[in-house]
């Protein structure tokens, strides 16, 4: 534990050196005349240092749900490899089926992973830096999407070795699985993505979602026959750089402290009735 | 055995109780059977209520589990576990695998991955002739190894100009179209073809790519913007491109379907910076620029009327300074099995390692 917690520390300084390092090296430069490209690196730059608490606080605040028409469609900043639609996973005839393979697939999990996002990327609704995100799937598990379920909300938001840790103490077959599957997002999160501190990274998704069901059957009494369901699973895991946002749910949970400052604001808000002032 | 609470809370002043007060027998709130008066009954051999549906019977019908267990209709499903191990396992052993299960692997399992690519005529997958020159002409030696290399190194740039001419230049000029091909006015139209790709490699311009770099190259080349960005820039021309080596050959052999490649020699200096998919940057910078010194390939489909010159390939010589690779930078895991100091591989060090502990047993069957 203490270990951890030193190499942790130590991660911290680095990263910070790297942070100041870069901002040495690249000053914003102008009016070169290259395109798109170099004048949205040029307001990139403008990044400043924020705490893990500022960040998860202009993060939520993008969870305020919006009227549709008031939403802006943000421009396409990244690159990504074409989407091939007339590619489908299953053989069927004809034209894809909006009802087959909707929602997360591992296929379009994957996608995410060979998305290239602009040199120097800052996020215009919360002016940071976007943060190096690992997508990994594990397919067709022969479990049950209601017992992987809860091992999926232990880890939900929790760092990584720490999750690991948690993991490990509760000796299910849920946990194993899922232990094993983030040792892989690990794993690839240094091996394949450059990410030099794997540790500070936090589990920001991580679910199951059911891929298939084999049917067996089972005889009752009287020649009465019923289905059994063996049902298989893919287990999908994001991590992101950087720490969790301490709280579980979509948007952080009112404590005392801000039911107090909503009480002031109401008692402040008051009016005495054809007072003076 | 429990005393009444009432008289117990009245006694919790004194230690012992009152020897007046009587003791009450616990009775404990379940229903009973009469177990004390059936044994069959005591023993969970005979149930209580004959009518009621048992619904505990792998508890109380424990005797029939193997029965029960033949009820279900059993499947061979899927096993992801067995697979995933099996995915890991390297192809000898996936053979012995096989092989103990009764299936024969060089019959009956047909490779598990089918590789193929896209071969066309109308380039080669490669430069024909990497020789470059060196800029340094060697010094005439004193010993006679000295001048046995002096005597080599001349007679191979006399050969290699003799084939620039005779397999170059000349085999170049007799097709139509090129008839006034000259080497010497190639050099500014090698720069433009270099910037150009580069630009649109940069802004990842697919269509205009394919017209200024090779299959070759694209290969080689569009991995830098697919896994990540680069931002390159030409600051300036130290000196003027020159052609170094001008080779045709025909593929198929003999056919006449002549592809040309010249060798450029370009001393620039660029900026160019490569980051990783999430914009950080790996290698390069965006403002200092370097001096570059390289020996550039392009390529043309020289047989038909519409072939281009393209940016085919880089050469390395032998001589040439090598560049500095990326550095990344990753955590030290406390791990005992990590060396403290660096160890060199020697060559061949299966080898050795067995002929040690060869001569090791020898000398211990001596002993």
């Amino acid at each position: 534990m203490l270990a951890r917690t030193i190499s942790r520390c130590g991660g911290g300084q680095l990263a910070a050196a790297r942070a100041a390092s870069t901002a040495s090296i690249a000053p914003t430069r102008e009016g070169t005349g290259e395109g798109d490209v170099e004048r949205r690196t040029g307001e990139a730059r403008k990044a400043e240092a924020v705490d893990a608490k500022e960040e998860w606080r202009r993060r939520s605040a993008l969870r305020t749900p919006v009227l549709q028409r008031d939403e802006v469609v943000p421009a396409k900043v990244y690159f990504a490899p074409e989407w091939p639609l007339d590619q489908k996973a299953s053989d069927d005839e004809g034209w894809p089926n909006p009802m087959k393979g909707y929602g997360v697939t591992p296929e379009k999990w994957e996608h995410y992973n060979k998305v290239v996002w602009p040199p120097g990327y800052i996020v215009p609704e919360t002016g940071l830096p976007k943060p190096r995100e690992v997508f990994h799937c594990r397919q067709s598990i022969h479990f049950s999407p209601k017992r992987a379920w809860y091992a999926c909300q232990l880890v939900w938001r929790m760092n990584v070795d720490e999750a690991l840790v948690q993991l490990d103490l509760q000796q299910t077959k849920a946990t194993g699985m899922l232990a094993e599957v983030l040792r892989e997002a690990k794993a690839r999160a240094t091996d394949e993505f450059h990410i030099d501190q794997a540790s500070r990274m936090h589990v920001a998704e991580a679910f199951p979602i059911q891929s298939n069901i084999i049917k067996g059957a089972r005889r009752h009494a009287h020649e009465d026959w019923h289905e059994i369901r063996y049902r298989y699973i893919h287990l999908y895991v994001r991590l992101e750089e950087g720490e969790g946002p301490g709280y579980k749910g979509r948007v952080k949970p009112r404590d005392g402290w801000d039911k107090m400052e909503e009480y002031y604001k109401y008692l402040r808000s008051r009016q005495i009735k054809h007072s003076i002032g | 055995m429990w005393v009444g609470c009432r008289m117990g809370s009245r006694l919790t002043s004194s230690i012992l109780p009152h020897p007046s007060i009587p003791t009450i027998i616990q009775s404990a709130g379940v229903h009973h059977h009469m177990e004390s008066k059936n044994l069959r009954r005591f023993l969970g051999i005979e149930r209580s209520n004959k009518a009621k549906a048992n619904r505990n019977t792998h508890h109380n019908e424990r005797m029939f589990r193997k029965m029960r267990g033949r009820k279900t209709v059993l499947l061979e499903l899927p096993d992801d576990v067995e697979q995933r191990r099996l995915d890991a396992l390297t192809p000898n052993k996936l053979r012995t695998e096989m092989l103990k299960k009764g299936i024969n692997p060089y019959r009956e399992v047909q490779p598990r991955l089918w590789q193929e690519s896209q071969v066309t005529f109308q380039s080669l997958y490669g430069v024909v002739d990497p020789y470059v020159k060196s800029e340094d002409s060697l010094p005439w030696g004193t010993n006679l190894e000295g001048l046995k290399a002096k005597g080599q190194d001349m007679l191979q740039s006399v050969q290699h100009k003799w084939h620039n001419y005779k397999s170059g230049t000349s085999r170049i000029k007799k097709k139509e179209g090129f008839e006034k091909f000259d080497t010497n006015t190639f050099g500014p139209s090698a720069d433009l073809i270099y910037e150009e790709a580069h630009l649109a490699l940069m802004t990842r311009n697919v269509k205009e790519l394919h017209g200024l770099i090779t299959e070759h190259a694209y290969a080689k080349m569009w991995p830098d913007v697919s896994e990540g960005s680069i931002m390159w820039r030409l600051v300036e021309r130290i000196e003027p491109s020159r052609v170094v080596s001008v080779r045709v050959t025909d593929n198929p052999y003999k056919s006449g379907n002549d592809i040309a490649q010249i060798t450029v020699r370009m001393h620039l200096k660029q900026i160019l910076a490569v980051f990783d998919r999430f914009g950080h940057l790996m290698l390069g910078s965006e403002t200092e620029p370097r001096t570059t010194l390289e020996y550039v390939v392009f390529e043309n489909h020289i047989a038909v009327v519409d072939g281009k010159w393209r940016l085919h390939d880089k050469v390395y010589p032998r001589w040439v300074n090598r560049k500095e690779p990326a550095h990344f930078t990753m955590e030290i895991k406390e791990d005992d099995s990590r060396p403290s100091a660096p160890i060199s591989l020697p060559l061949r060090a299966e080898e050795l390692i067995k002929k040690r502990k060869n001569e090791k047993q020898k000398g211990d069957d001596d002993n």
